[in-house]
């Protein structure tokens, strides 16, 4: 059942594909959505807010209303000549200039809503806002019910902006498969199911249902009857008589409307199983809930916050502290390298820096380098390898880098006794050296036999 | 293609080592990241190549590679299919970053290998290489090594890991022209990957 729902959904994935926004004529006559302005944010964007949002927009909102409270009721009583006009001037005034305070307050706070939801942060434009808006758009012109699969419906029959069908589309836009189903024992059924991008299967699954006495259509909640297919299946037939714990019931008049819907040929490429499934189902994850999916999305920045993606390395911005100045290298090519000669043998084994190569911290006349290097030694007969990390401090002077930049300052890659425990054999080595300050580098891979 | 073809006689004849082509004036005419996997999640970008071409005599180009500053990349360890419609979003954030840091390094790139050539359009219109391949390459401790189509070569080094010394990872490229070698690699303590991440937890 399951790989069988999972397949028509794949087949259904793409069959709206080409009812894209805007390619449809819009039809005659449309429903008033709140306009795009600071004002009305909150109205027209109401399913994007989230608790927190909503409470800040909503404070403001009230001092909106109460200012515009008591200009209503200054512009009444001139009108009804209670009072002469001249004498609230000052008070009307007064009230215009805080309202004009209190608005200039949203769009900072409008910005910072869409800010984190916007998908494609290095693109300008907010690709989110831009769908959500064009969705609206889409539902005023009632772009989206143009498709034989849904007949004769608009979102304005069916509760308008405010309506259930408005919501899931707004939040999640048009579906990758619709269907509308009739029968002789159950409601009018509709079905909007929306792909898992990653496998196609099914990701939500929004039940529409009508009542006895026909629109608008209303969310089914398949959370409440999860547990419970004859209630689910109560909900839905058309001669529902039963009350409180009759609902429940499994009778044989549920038996009917379950035979009913199954064998019933619902429109677009959905089947009566489909329809079945999706009374108690809302997703294949079943730890995806409705609630869930009508909750206001997370932005996106938020979700990337709690990532475990991760960017490390790149060009070193060295921070010191007061009265210590960095003096970088001088040699060239050295931006991102340091150059050095690995001195590798049985007798020696250091690492040769020119005295201008290195980055140096520099107090007064004093200077230091601190070097991370590491040592990998690798046999050909022992799995585990000699791993040797190590950092140093080298120190020198302002005097004589300025009098000898070229002279050779050496750091020591092993201690005698260190050296000594290596046991005899082939290896190939490996050498990594790196200015902590500024993140320089530079790294050897050679051959050594160890007598 | 004659100017080339005198260009690269001259040299030849005239003077066994040459020094670095000066491409200041030229067109750059291709961009590309040298970058390497070290696992499925992780890209470590470490210089760049970029091909230029002669203003004038435009059979001669000239390929820079350029080391820079190690950036190394890793997108989320995603687990659940849930966690992968997030991932998504996740993944964008990540490039954004990404491209970021990466961009600050390498506006610091610099020269560590050059290769020289001509080519010439036939009498059937296709291009031909004329005269040798002219390479060089900078060694560990800043000198440049020059041979005439003796090719540089590039290898993946790899070394046992930090955290799992039985297990091998890429961790560089080796340059090789000759007996001078260039590498360009991640620094070892990089390779770590803290356990929640290896456990695919988010």
């Amino acid at each position: 059942m399951r790989s069988r729902i999972v397949g028509i959904a794949m087949l259904c994935v793409f069959s709206l594909a080409g009812m894209r926004s805007g390619e449809a004529a819009p039809r005659s006559g449309s429903f008033m959505v709140p306009p795009d302005t600071p004002e009305t944010f909150v109205e027209r964007y109401r399913y994007l807010l989230r608790k927190d949002e909503r409470k800040a927009f909503e404070r403001v909102q009230k001092e909106l209303k109460n200012i515009d409270k008591k200009l209503r009721k200054i512009d009444e009583q001139v009108e009804r000549g209670k009072i002469s006009s001249e004498n609230v001037v000052a008070e009307r005034q007064e009230l215009v200039s805080q309202r004009k305070t209190v608005v200039a307050q949203l769009p900072p706070m409008i910005e910072a809503f869409w800010k984190p939801r916007d998908p494609l942060p290095a693109t300008p434009e907010n690709e989110y806002k831009t769908a959500i808006d064009q969705r609206i758009e889409d539902m005023a012109q009632e772009r989206f019910f143009t498709t034989p699969e849904a007949p004769g419906l608009t979102f304005r029959n069916n509760g308008g902006y405010y309506g259930d069908l408005a919501r899931v589309f707004l939040l999640h836009g048009p579906p990758a498969a619709m269907s509308t189903v009739e029968g002789s024992h159950f409601v009018p059924l509709m079905l909007w199911l929306y792909a898992d991008p990653s496998d196609g299967g099914i990701l939500y699954a929004f039940m529409f249902y009508q009542s006895i006495s026909g629109p608008p259509y209303r969310l089914f909640e398949q959370d409440t009857y999860a547990m419970n297919p004859c209630a689910a299946i109560n909900e839905i037939s058309s001669r529902r008589m039963m009350v409180g714990m009759q609902s429940y019931a499994c009778t044989t008049e549920t038996t009917i409307v379950y035979r009913d819907l199954v064998q019933s040929i619902p429109t677009g490429n959905l089947n009566g199983y489909l329809f079945a499934w999706a009374l108690v189902n809302f997703s294949r994850d079943p730890s995806i809930r409705l609630g869930e999916a009508l909750s206001a999305p997370e932005p996106v920045a938020h979700i990337a916050r709690r990532s475990t993606s991760r960017v490390i390395g790149g060009s070193a911005n060295p921070v010191v502290e007061s009265g210590v100045e960095v003096l970088r290298a001088q040699c060239a090519p050295c931006k991102s390298m340091i150059p050095a000669e690995l001195v590798f043998t049985d007798a020696k084994r250091h690492l040769a820096v020119k005295r201008s190569s290195f980055d140096w911290f520099a107090k007064k006349e004093e200077l230091s380098s601190e070097m991370f290097f590491v040592i990998i030694l690798e046999s050909l007969s022992e799995r585990v390898p000699i791993v040797h990390r190590q950092t140093v401090w080298v120190r020198s002077s302002r005097t004589r880098l300025a009098e000898d930049a070229d002279a050779t300052l050496t750091i020591p890659l092993f201690k005698p006794d260190e050296f000594a425990a290596v046991p005899a054999g082939p290896y190939l080595v490996s050498v990594y050296l790196r200015s902590t300050l500024t993140n320089r580098y530079n790294a050897w891979q050679l051959h050594f036999v160890k007598q | 293609m004659l100017h080339g073809a005198i260009f690269s006689l001259f040299l030849a004849v005239q003077t066994p080592v040459l020094p670095i082509p000066d491409v200041s004036g030229w067109t750059e005419v291709a961009r590309t990241d040298l970058e390497f996997r070290t696992d499925d999640y992780t890209v470590a970008f470490v210089g760049q190549t970029v091909d230029y071409q002669h203003a004038e005599r435009e059979g001669d180009f000239v390929r820079v590679y350029l080391r820079h500053a190690v950036v190394l990349s890793e997108r989320a360890r995603a687990r659940s299919g849930h966690q992968q419609a997030q991932t998504g979003a996740d993944l964008r954030y990540h490039v954004a970053e990404q491209n970021k840091i990466l961009e600050h390094a390498q506006k610091d790139g610099e020269a560590f290998a050059y290769v020289f050539w001509s080519v010439y359009r036939d009498e059937r219109g296709l291009e031909v290489r004329s005269g040798p391949m002219h390479y060089w390459l900078l060694n560990a401790h800043a000198d440049w090594s020059y041979s005439v189509d003796d090719r540089i070569t590039v290898m993946p080094i790899s070394e046992p890991s930090v955290d799992e010394p039985f297990e091998t990872r890429i961790v560089g490229l080796k340059f090789e022209l000759g007996t001078a070698s260039h590498v360009l690699r991640l620094d070892p303590v990089y390779m770590v990957v803290p356990k929640e991440q290896k456990d695919g937890g988010r």
